[in-house]
């Protein structure tokens, strides 16, 4: 009986989960939102949520804005214990690898790729406080849409101030360019 | 320079940066502020001022915000909007062969340092020079949209269209001595959009 039981749970979780993470991977995948820590979410989701509801007909008659605040802390905490413990210090010794490897990758690399990629940076980082942020978010791929809804802002003002702050930033692109 | 190739220099370069300051980097708490959207603004700009440059903790944010987006009412991805999506898809298709029957040979497209080119209004103009927006074909779009602005980021009126002018509407009101700014984006077949830079004029 209990082994039944343990069935039910189980595919109830799985069904809950899969519903969970569909939603989440179409929102997160033009942003190359991280599999693996999506993942670790999933498996900490289970966990909390058997323990909340143990059988499967709680699961499935769970409210979905439980479900996302369930998620929203699990991510919270997983982050909290990668920047904290163990698992920070794998993170890091594999970062310092792959951060060698691309140092050395540096030396072989273009320069002249390599320096138009520092003037980005250069540029980018020189732009008033008020834009800067908005242009970085841009550059990063997302859409006026998502930076507005991020920041509570208007469309225009958003608009406003990407806009004037992307020609300010190809102003200072074209100005190093004539310089170099 | 146009959009995609900034995004891609720029979204290369922070992957490729090399960076030892994980402890200056914002706590989760803090990307959690960012993402919910408590807080001061000034602070939640700062937050994402380094989460966009910093490649770790871009990771981060997406993460909580992707769950974040997808839990809340007004963004979850219904049935609904892939129906949408499918009706606006199969429209630019079909304007896409309409333009191709008609339009001259163009160049391809990704030519590198182009971007959407407004012609007129531009300075100081009068009424009926503001009420007619024109701007350079740009190869291969599908449809433009135009937008005009105040300079506060109000908007004033805007329109999709496959033309390259577009005649402000009568209810559209524009007055002596205002200052005005407009853009065109250039949507393409891949739905890539270009857009021009801003360009403003005064109504004499």
């Amino acid at each position: 009986m209990s082994h039944d039981l343990t069935s039910d749970v189980s595919a109830a979780l799985d069904r809950v989960l899969a519903r969970f993470a569909g939603m989440v991977r179409a929102i997160g995948a033009r942003h190359r939102l991280s599999a693996s820590d999506l993942d670790e979410v999933l498996q900490e989701m289970r966990i909390r949520l058997w323990r909340a509801r143990p059988t499967s007909e709680q699961i499935d008659a769970l409210p979905t804005s439980y479900i996302y605040r369930t998620a929203f802390a699990a991510a919270i905490d997983i982050l909290r214990a990668q920047r904290r413990g163990h698992a920070m210090d794998a993170v890091a010794l594999d970062s310092a690898d792959a951060l060698e490897v691309e140092s050395t990758a540096d030396a072989g690399r273009d320069v002249e790729q390599q320096e138009a990629l520092d003037r980005i940076l250069k540029a980018v980082g020189s732009l008033p406080d008020s834009r800067r942020a908005v242009v970085r978010m841009y550059l990063s791929g997302y859409d006026r849409g998502e930076i507005a809804g991020l920041l509570h802002w208007s469309e225009g003002k958003t608009r406003n101030l990407l806009y004037r702050g992307l020609a300010e930033l190809r102003e200072r692109l074209g100005r190093d360019m004539v310089r170099s | 320079m146009t959009d995609s190739d900034l995004q891609r220099d720029y979204q290369r370069a922070v992957e490729l940066r090399v960076s030892d300051e994980r402890m200056r980097c914002p706590t989760p708490e803090a990307i959690e502020v960012l993402v919910v959207g408590s807080g001061s603004e000034a602070v939640r700009l700062t937050t994402l001022d380094h989460v966009m440059a910093c490649a770790q903790c871009r990771r981060e944010f997406e993460l909580l915000r992707a769950i974040r987006a997808a839990g809340s009412p007004r963004r979850a991805i219904s049935p609904r909007w892939y129906a949408l999506a499918a009706v606006v898809l199969l429209a630019v298709a079909l304007t896409l062969v309409n333009v191709n029957r008609n339009a001259p040979t163009m160049r391809g497209p990704g030519v590198s340092g182009d971007m959407p080119v407004t012609i007129s209004p531009i300075g100081e103009v009068d009424v009926s020079t503001a009420r007619r927006l024109i701007w350079r074909a740009f190869p291969n779009a599908a449809q433009y949209r135009v937008e005009l602005v105040d300079p506060a980021g109000g908007m004033r009126a805007s329109v999709s269209t496959v033309d390259t002018s577009w005649s402000l509407p009568q209810s559209v009101s524009i007055q002596s001595g205002e200052t005005l700014q407009w853009t065109v984006e250039a949507i393409l077949p891949d739905a890539r959009r270009l857009a021009s830079g801003v360009t403003e004029f005064r109504v004499r």
